[in-house]
């Protein structure tokens, strides 16, 4: 499992950056509030990157399978 | 890297951009407040929406068009109702437009009456500054000697000119100019504090990483300050 990091730009005007690297997924968007928390401060913009729709793409994929493999009994 | 996130410490409002080239706006940005009858974010959003506008959140306030994309005022929340702050600059048949659009979709009256600005003597402007203790540091470090006053307002004056800073509820301040030589001198004064007052916040959300992320179980990697004075922190997530 990669490590968890979390990159943090705290800009001259105050502005702050948190760039999410090595999570997985949703659990990237849960520690939007935490990092609220941590900064005093209100996340105004998220962007997800592609490598979030890529791991979002693969556990769909995985929950698919197991599904049809379900339905099959 | 998954997502990409913006933050605003709640110290900070984008109200305005100072700079030397931003006077002419900082003189149009006196604002008009008109409380309305909301109470609650849903019940502006779905009325204002209804009404062919938008509102956006930003931050802890609401951002609405008016007039296309580049006219725009903010809604505020004080005292547990939403209060519309026009630009001084705007239209007011745009503005009454507005009103009349959202109090017909309500069906009754939303919003009380418009301030008259007409008998004021001092000019009054907005600023980014939301943090009372923050406020008081960059005035102490600009040199202004400022005091807090009983009702929470700042005083301070530089070189004759006094300059009352004070905000209704958890608003940004609000600037009041007294006996200013000149707008233009004022203006620069504000650009510096400005700038002091967005430091202190940039120390203020270091500090606060520093104290705090041991609780959320994240340990301080590295950190290392970049040549645009940006401080740059990386967390090890455990």
């Amino acid at each position: 499992m990669s490590q968890k990091q979390i990159k943090l730009k705290i800009f001259p005007d105050g502005q702050v950056q948190a760039e999410l690297l090595g999570f997985r997924g949703k659990k990237c968007t849960d520690y939007i509030s935490v990092l609220e928390l941590l900064l005093d401060a209100e996340a105004v913009d998220s962007e997800r990157t592609p490598e979030y729709y890529l791991e979002e793409s693969v556990a769909t994929k995985v929950t698919q399978v197991q599904v049809q493999a379900i339905g099959r009994g | 890297m998954s997502v990409s996130i913006a933050l605003l410490p709640v110290a900070l409002a984008i109200r305005i951009v100072m700079g030397k080239e931003n006077f002419e706006n900082w003189v149009k940005a006196q604002q008009v407040r008109v409380p309305s009858t909301f109470t609650t974010e849903l019940e502006l959003a779905r009325n204002v929406i209804k009404a062919g506008y938008d509102a956006v959140k930003f931050g802890s306030s609401i951002k609405t068009h008016i007039d296309g994309e580049k006219s725009f005022f903010f809604w505020e929340l004080v005292d547990g109702k939403w209060v519309a702050i026009f630009p001084k600059y705007q239209e007011q048949a745009v503005i009454d437009r507005f009103i009349v659009s959202v109090e017909s979709i309500v069906g009754q009256k939303v919003f009380g009456a418009f301030p008259d600005t007409t008998a004021q003597v001092s000019a009054q402007f907005p600023t980014n500054f939301r943090d009372g203790d923050l406020l008081m540091k960059a005035l102490r470090e600009f040199g202004a000697q400022p005091s807090l006053r009983t009702n929470g307002s700042i005083l301070c004056k530089i070189e004759n000119t006094a300059l009352l800073f004070s905000r209704l509820g958890d608003s940004p301040y609000m600037l009041e100019v007294k006996n200013g030589p000149s707008l233009e001198q004022v203006y620069r004064y504000m650009s510096d504090i400005d700038d002091d007052y967005k430091r202190c916040v940039q120390t203020a959300v270091y500090e606060k990483i520093k104290a705090r992320a041991a609780a959320r179980d994240m340990a301080v990697e590295s950190e290392e300050v970049l040549p645009d004075k940006t401080i740059l922190i990386t967390l090890r997530v455990s």
